[in-house]
């Protein structure tokens, strides 16, 4: 009713000044600038100025850019009407930014609102002060949330809470500590609204640092259900990454996996058996934690929330932590969350199938769910395909069968296609079901049969019908049903080579089917099983020479594919015969294959001719060697028509993954020795008779094991922006007992939790039940912890401190510099994602100067780039090809000083995936003695060393510093050497690290100096931005020497490969070897081809823990002799670059 | 803002949050709305989230703060010439206990009504057999209520709720002890609780399609019946059947209500409202496929929708509704509706 009204409002507006405010703000949006907005804003009657305002952010929101009216806005926000001053605030906030100077006028007046009576007026003053994003008034800002964060009002300390991330995002380092601090107290405030905000504060601005929640992580336990619903999420999350971090998941999983991703399945695989035994055996050994409890038994009450995010949350905090038997209570809530909430139907399900697949018997008795519906969209259903085929038991699988049946019968074809598929799993999975779904699938498969399969179908529903499974009624032949019947031809080849004796009969139906089959990939896949399996069975052995011989008569009919297939087919099944006597087999299948090659070389298609060249080649050669001058000729591209195999197994995408390494080694072969004519019949095996793996039906939709459950990675199935991990078990050690101490005393926790599990109360009791682990759990114990712990937390807080101040020091001396934080943020993620260690540069084919002249073209591109990019016109690239920089080992212990342990260390250069500030090392352990050494390990020092305990007490507790624990060496035998990986966190500190090696209980201390480049990780980027970044971090922040080129670089070459890319890629490999960086670029003057002067590499990296970039650039010169080389290091941290510039200096003099 | 920090769900269900309230307050949701109202709108979001961080989100608390624009404070705003939208003391709520309600509500006459809304799903393969049949209901509440009153609700037979949610006040020992709902309401209508019934066996209507091809034409016969009598006639009545991609055309009548093909979408819906007492409703017509094609190969499945008042066919019943810690005695009120949710009859 109001829209007509504001219409017929509107209309009278003009006439009446009075009527102009009635009905809605529609006029001022329409016609803004109706008034003089700056008049209104300088009225002195509230009324006016609202108008003004609204006009204001009325042109605002339409895109238009009110930023000149900001004075006057300013002024207006000593106003004391809230209107006015939400208004303002809301301009003012837009706009801070952009004016700065101007916006510093309105501090005062914040300042001032911030001591109002008013609750709401703090807040709003608060809010707009740390939304402006004007640095200058950090400090201030600083100031102002420290004093809210003690308001009386928990809606102001709520948005004191809110405001620590906003600080954050403008100033990073500086303050770091006070917002630490601050999350601390409002995390320990007693209303539930504050906790959520403090909770997401602590998220944004120190996720990691757990012992701000050790002290009050009980209580917060117990405020979950009072927190707000968003508050709830976060809260939940936070404290099941502390409790990892403090004790152990139960079902981390995929987390570890991701880490070793080649042996994936292999891991999973175990870590699911894992999970299994735990869950058997040792539920009732095993007692959780009491906080781990707390923590399920009080989100338990959350599975009832109907917010969809809350009851997400909490079950992956149950996914994670609780033992088998109390995780189906998340399974009902989830279900439930399928039908609640339609919006959220994909994340749920998504997460529902990542379940499943690690505990299937979780959702096994709810099948039910699953069942599709008519509105279900595609992505859905192939979801609920694959949960469908995991969760199938012996009981429940006759139920889903039947329901698939009705699938196959949908109009949705490619849904029935991935219907049939999943038929294929589950009978794969459930032999008892595997007869009366291969009947099932045989149908489909048949399914093109025109109107004569009347007879044979009876016989097989009949068949079908007795077993009580699928029956599926004989349709005409449609062009849609090729995915159908494609799809129910390669579950059945899926059945036959799991078990191949066993279905051999099924293969032989198959084989006889071959004639009605017109969908040309069924026939193909046919064909191809044929050859595999073909000879390993009796039977089909029997049938072979008649469906050779048929194949052959209908090659030319055939489709491409499946000439394909035919052709290996009886190439394949000739070398099989090879040993065998003389048969009539071995003879039709010579000729079967003498004459299919014989159509291959006429037909259309290219691939088919160039297959059939290649099989007579290889297949013949061996039966009649051809003439020596012949295998001559076409011995250049064999090679490259060997590749064409790769066309191989198409049809069997899925078969074995260690193929292609197999044929690129034989590859290798062809090349060496190739002119030897009797290593063909060898190859040719080696080629077509490779086994294979049986194939496996691929799951419809990607494993998402590898993200933690509930995230938007898990979602998007990769490392999302934001993305954190579970941090590492045990990474904390906070006592429990003195931090719980004080929330505990008046209750038993055995009443607390009484509901929570079936454990006896006598074990819960047992005060062991804190240490969940085995390691760790022995050297705590008692009250003694509880004071060591104190002490080490406060030794902890001192070596922050230090920390913080060494990080000051660095960062004032770039306040030039301001990086986005945000969009390099993004960035970094991406490129550490795929940081493999690969040496930047695309790597293109030539290798001499001649493919120079094709390559400017990228260059041509860039020169619209403004000035930076036309400098580099006139330049060839060069590609350098993968670098392989040795890393010397370098001694950490000398024999002579550790009574014959010699150790050394490398830097390995690998990623750490869980933090970002970490450098591993490999040790190497020697033992040049005459006697086996025992116990050794690396401990860090402890106490100060003896000679300069002086300066030790300022630095960092050396244990902050050693990532892992060192995993001890029980015994080192005479001469032997053992290797270990470190993992050192940098804090971007080039101090060395004091540790001891400890052998035979004797102590050797030693010192671990990190180098300059090893502080260093490799960053990706292009030549332009290369160039910009550099005159961008000048001045100052650049360093240059120039040196004379070490002769090792200038040697002669004596191959046939040129001078120039000689020489980069020693260049190249030197600072690899001094600094962990990408190579950028390498770029020549195209004057002279042989003046090598200007010859310029350019490097990226950036540091560690601040994320610096760091970029390197070695140019030669060769005006002079010797040859001199000009090294220029731009580095925001200008003594790390320095440093690293020695470093750079002295390799390449060597 | 925060970089994806939020995980996922959350966003969702925040946006989701923000549309309701923006409803709630313009009455809707459309351009036109939400030009004419953008200032409360800035302000509305200014309140909801600070730093992309939810803030306060419980739609009586924010109109505490930000008064809706009704008709009132419009006329209001003409005689006395201030425009005050927004409230000048931040609302008790927000530091209270009950952060979902505000003190010293008044209301001339005290009310508290519940609505059972349930949607049926059901699942019916084409030999007649219940594949699955389940009501999902939601229990909306509308209170008007002064004070802080505590109402706790019970049902006759809580026992056959397979699934419950519930609204933030709804204290959950209570459910766990003695199932039933005892809660601090907030003002305003809430969604109390939502709930599952599963494996009911009897379902209102029956659809019985048949299909028979012959040369490439496929003769349709459907009958629709009342199968069981749930004890209120069942209202508005549809059928929707979305045709197989190998059906050309369609000719389609029925001797009851109307049939509205669509081409664009290739849904056709027939309307049958209230089945007749003198006949049973029956779809006649032929279906041509595409040339080439003998028989129909992929069957559709049929969408049915129908409403039944005054009736909750999961059997769920409230018992009593009480009132305490307030002196005045309020109207209570309980009201059921059925309407077929995702009812689907495969062929």
């Amino acid at each position: 009713m109001f829209p007509q009204f504001a219409s017929t409002a509107a209309s009278i507006t003009r006439a009446t000044s009075l009527m102009n405010r009635v009905g809605t703000d529609a006029y001022l949006y329409d016609d803004p600038e109706d008034g003089n907005i700056a008049l209104l804003l300088d009225s002195k009657f509230e009324a006016e100025k609202v108008e003004g305002m609204k006009r204001l952010i009325s042109l605002l929101s339409q895109g238009r850019d009110v930023s000149t009216f900001f004075p006057q806005v300013v002024k207006n926000v000593a106003t004391t009407s809230l209107e006015v001053k939400k208004l303002v605030y809301i301009y003012l906030v837009h706009y801070a930014e952009k004016r700065p100077d101007e916006a510093l006028l309105s501090i005062n007046s914040f300042q001032k609102d911030l001591s109002d009576l008013n609750p709401l007026v703090r807040a709003w003053s608060l809010r707009a002060m740390s939304g402006i994003r004007v640095r200058v008034v950090i400090p201030l800002i600083v100031m102002a949330v420290t004093k809210c964060s003690r308001d009386p009002s928990p809606y102001v300390r709520r948005c004191s809470a809110h405001a620590l991330p906003k600080i954050y995002a403008i100033e990073r380092d500086s303050h770091k500590e006070v917002l630490e601090e601050m999350v601390g107290l409002l995390l320990s405030d007693n209303s539930p609204s504050v906790i959520g905000a403090a909770a997401s504060a602590f998220l944004v601005i120190c996720p990691e640092n757990f012992s701000l929640l050790a002290p009050r992580f009980r209580k917060l336990c117990e405020m979950l259900p009072d927190v707000d619903e968003w508050g709830q999420v976060v809260l939940v999350d936070i404290l099941m990454r502390y409790a990892v971090a403090r004790y152990d998941c139960f079902r981390g999983a995929g987390y570890y996996s991701s880490a070793k991703t080649q042996s994936k399945e292999k891991v999973q695989e175990g870590l699911r058996m894992e999970s299994f035994d735990h869950s058997e055996e040792e539920t009732n050994v095993i007692e959780l934690p009491t906080d781990i409890r707390g923590l399920l038994h009080w989100s338990t009450s959350l599975l009832r929330s109907q917010n969809s995010a809350v009851v997400m949350a909490v079950a992956a905090v149950h996914w994670v932590f609780a033992p088998n038997k109390d995780l189906k209570n998340i399974v009902k809530p989830l279900l439930f969350l399928l039908r609640s909430s339609y919006d959220s139907q994909y994340v749920v399900l998504a997460n529902i199938a990542t379940f499943a697949l690690q505990v299937p018997s979780l959702f096994a008795n709810y099948f039910e769910e699953f069942f599709v519906r008519s509105c279900d969209t595609d992505p859905i259903r192939a979801l609920k395909l694959d949960v469908l085929t995991t969760i199938a038991t012996e009981s429940s699988i006759h139920a889903i069968l039947q329901e698939f049946q009705a699938y196959v019968r949908d109009t949705n074809r490619q849904f029935a296609a991935n219907t049939v598929s999943a038929i294929g799993r589950c009978a794969v999975r459930l032999p008892a079901v595997r007869s009366a779904c291969v009947e099932g699938l045989l149908m489909l498969a048949k399914g093109v049969l025109v109107g004569d399969g009347a007879s044979l179908t009876k016989e097989e529903t009949d068949h079908s019908s007795s077993q009580g499974g699928l029956k599926m009624s004989v349709k005409e032949k449609s062009s849609q049903e090729a995915g159908v019947v494609a799809q129910a031809v390669l579950a059945l080849r899926s059945i036959v080579q799991q078990n191949p004796s066993e279905q051999e009969q099924v293969f032989a139906r198959l084989v006889r089917l071959l004639d009605h089959m017109k969908v040309p990939e069924a026939r193909a896949v046919v064909v191809w099983m044929l050859g595999e399996e073909g000879l390993s069975s009796q039977r089909i052995s029997l049938m072979l020479p008649v469906v050779l011989r048929y194949l052959a008569g209908s090659f030319t009919k055939e489709a491409d594919e499946t000439k394909l297939q035919i052709l290996n087919c009886s190439a394949k099944v000739v070398l099989r015969l090879e040993e065998a006597s003389a048969s009539s087999l071995k003879e039709t299948a010579s000729s079967v294959l003498e004459h299919t090659l014989n159509l291959g070389d006429q037909d259309m298609n290219n691939d088919i001719r160039d297959r059939a060249r290649l099989l007579r080649h290889l297949v013949h050669c061996q039966a009649h060697p051809p003439p020596v001058g012949k295998t001559r000729e076409s011995s250049p591209d064999l090679a490259h028509r060997l590749q064409s195999l790769g066309v191989d197994d198409q049809a069997t995408n899925s078969a074995s993954q260690d193929e292609p390494q197999e044929k690129s080694r034989t590859n290798g072969h062809v090349s060496f020795q190739m002119s030897k004519a009797e290593m063909l019949p060898k190859l040719a095996k080696q080629l077509l008779l490779m086994p294979k793996s049986p194939p496996l039906l691929p799951a419809l939709a990607p494993d998402r094991s590898s993200f933690l459950p509930g995230t938007m990675s898990h979602i998007v199935n990769h490392n999302a922006p934001g993305y954190m991990s579970l941090p590492e078990p045990h990474s904390l050690n906070v006592d429990a007992h003195g931090d719980t101490r004080g929330h505990d005393n008046d209750r038993t926790p055995n009443s607390d939790y009484s509901g929570s599990g079936s454990e006896s109360s006598t074990e819960f009791r047992d005060g062991n039940s804190y240490d969940y682990s085995d390691e760790g759990g022995s050297e705590v114990s008692g009250s003694e912890d509880s004071r060591s712990n104190e002490e080490r937390s406060s030794r902890q807080k001192i070596s922050v401190k230090a920390m913080q101040s060494q990080r000051q020091g660095a960062t004032t001396l770039a306040p030039l510099i301001s990086m986005d934080d945000e969009s390099a943020g993004g960035e970094d993620m991406l490129s550490r994602v795929n940081g493999s260690p690969d040496y930047g540069l695309p790597v293109k084919s030539g290798r001499d100067l001649d493919s120079w002249l094709d390559s400017p073209d990228t260059e041509v591109q860039g020169s619209s780039l403004a000035d930076v990019s036309s400098s580099l016109l006139g330049y060839a690239v060069l590609s350098l090809g993968p670098l392989n920089p040795i890393l010397n080992k370098l001694t950490l212990l000398d024999y002579t000083n550790g009574d014959g342990l010699d150790v050394k260390y490398s830097y390995t250069r690998a990623p750490v995936p869980r933090s970002q500030d970490t450098v591993c090392l490999r040790l190497y352990f020697l033992n040049r003695s005459g006697d086996p050494m025992l116990k050794i390990s690396l401990k860090p020092m402890e106490g100060p060393l003896p000679a300069d305990n002086a300066d030790q007490a300022g630095t960092t507790t050396m244990e902050d510093r050693l990532l892992v624990p060192f995993e001890e060496i029980a015994a080192l035998a005479a001469g032997n050497t053992i290797e270990r990986d470190l993992q050192v966190v940098s804090k971007h500190q080039l101090t060395p690290i004091k540790l001891a090696v400890i052998v035979n209980e004797k102590s050797y201390p030693v010192k671990l100096t990190l180098e300059v480049g090893a502080l260093l990780r490799p960053f990706q980027m292009t030549q332009n931005d290369f160039m910009a970044a550099q005159s961008r971090i000048s001045g100052m922040h650049e360093s240059s020497r120039r040196c004379v080129l070490g002769s090792s670089y200038s040697q002669p070459s004596n191959t046939g490969e040129d001078k120039v890319l000689l020489l980069s890629r020693a260049i190249a490999t030197g600072v690899l070897r001094v600094a962990h960086v990408a190579v950028v670029s390498a770029t020549l003057p195209i004057s002279d081809a042989t003046d090598l002067s200007g010859l310029q590499l350019c490097f990226a990296g950036e540091t560690l823990t601040e994320q610096l970039i760091c970029l390197i650039s070695t140019t030669l010169d060769t005006e002079y002799v010797p040859t001199a080389v000009l090294i220029k290091v731009n580095c925001e941290d200008a003594v790390f670059g320095l440093n690293l510039l020695k470093q750079l200096e002295t390799i390449l003099s060597l | 803002m925060q970089r994806f920090l939020m995980g996922q769900p959350l966003m969702r269900k925040f946006l989701g949050r923000v549309a309701d309230v923006l409803t709630e307050y313009l009455g809707g949701l459309s351009e036109d709305l939400v030009k004419d109202n953008f200032v409360t709108i800035y302000q509305l979001l200014d309140e909801m989230m600070d730093n992309g961080f939810p803030l306060t989100t419980e739609p009586s608390v924010l109109k505490e703060m930000i008064l809706p624009a009704n008709l009132v404070s419009r006329v209001l705003s003409v005689v006395t010439g201030s425009s005050a939208t927004l409230s000048s003391t931040l609302p008790s709520a927000t530091s209270s206990s009950v952060p979902w309600r505000a003190s010293g509500i008044k209301h001339s006459k005290n009310e508290i009504y519940f609505d059972l809304v349930e949607e049926m799903d059901a699942t019916i393969n084409k030999d007649g057999f219940l594949a699955r049949c389940e009501v999902y209901g939601e229990v909306l509440a509308t209170s008007r209520l002064s004070g802080m009153p505590d109402v706790s609700v019970s049902f006759t037979n809580p026992s056959i709720l397979n699934d419950v949610s519930f609204h933030p006040c709804v204290r959950s020992q209570s459910w766990d002890s003695n199932q039933k709902l005892s809660f601090v309401p907030p003002d305003g209508s809430f969604k109390l609780m939502s709930y599952r019934v599963k494996s009911l066996k009897n379902t209102p209507i029956y659809v019985r399609p048949q299909f028979s091809s012959d040369g490439g034409v496929v003769t349709v016969t459907v009958m629709v019946g009342i199968r069981a009598n749930v004890g209120k006639p069942v209202d508005n009545i549809t059928l929707q059947l979305m045709l197989p991609p190998s059906v050309a055309s369609s000719d389609l009548t029925a001797n009851h209500g109307s049939v509205l093909p669509n081409h664009s979408t290739r849904v056709t819906t027939w309307s049958i409202g209230r089945i007749p007492k003198d006949k049973a409703p029956c779809l006649n017509g032929k279906l041509q496929l595409e040339s080439g094609l003998e028989r129909l190969r992929e069957y559709p499945t049929f969408l049915v929708g129908f409403k039944v008042m005054g009736v909750a066919l999961s059997g769920l019943r409230s018992d009593r509704v009480d009132i305490n810690r307030v002196e005045y005695s309020a109207i209570k009120g309980f009201r059921a509706v059925t309407r077929a949710g995702n009812y689907e009859i495969r062929s």
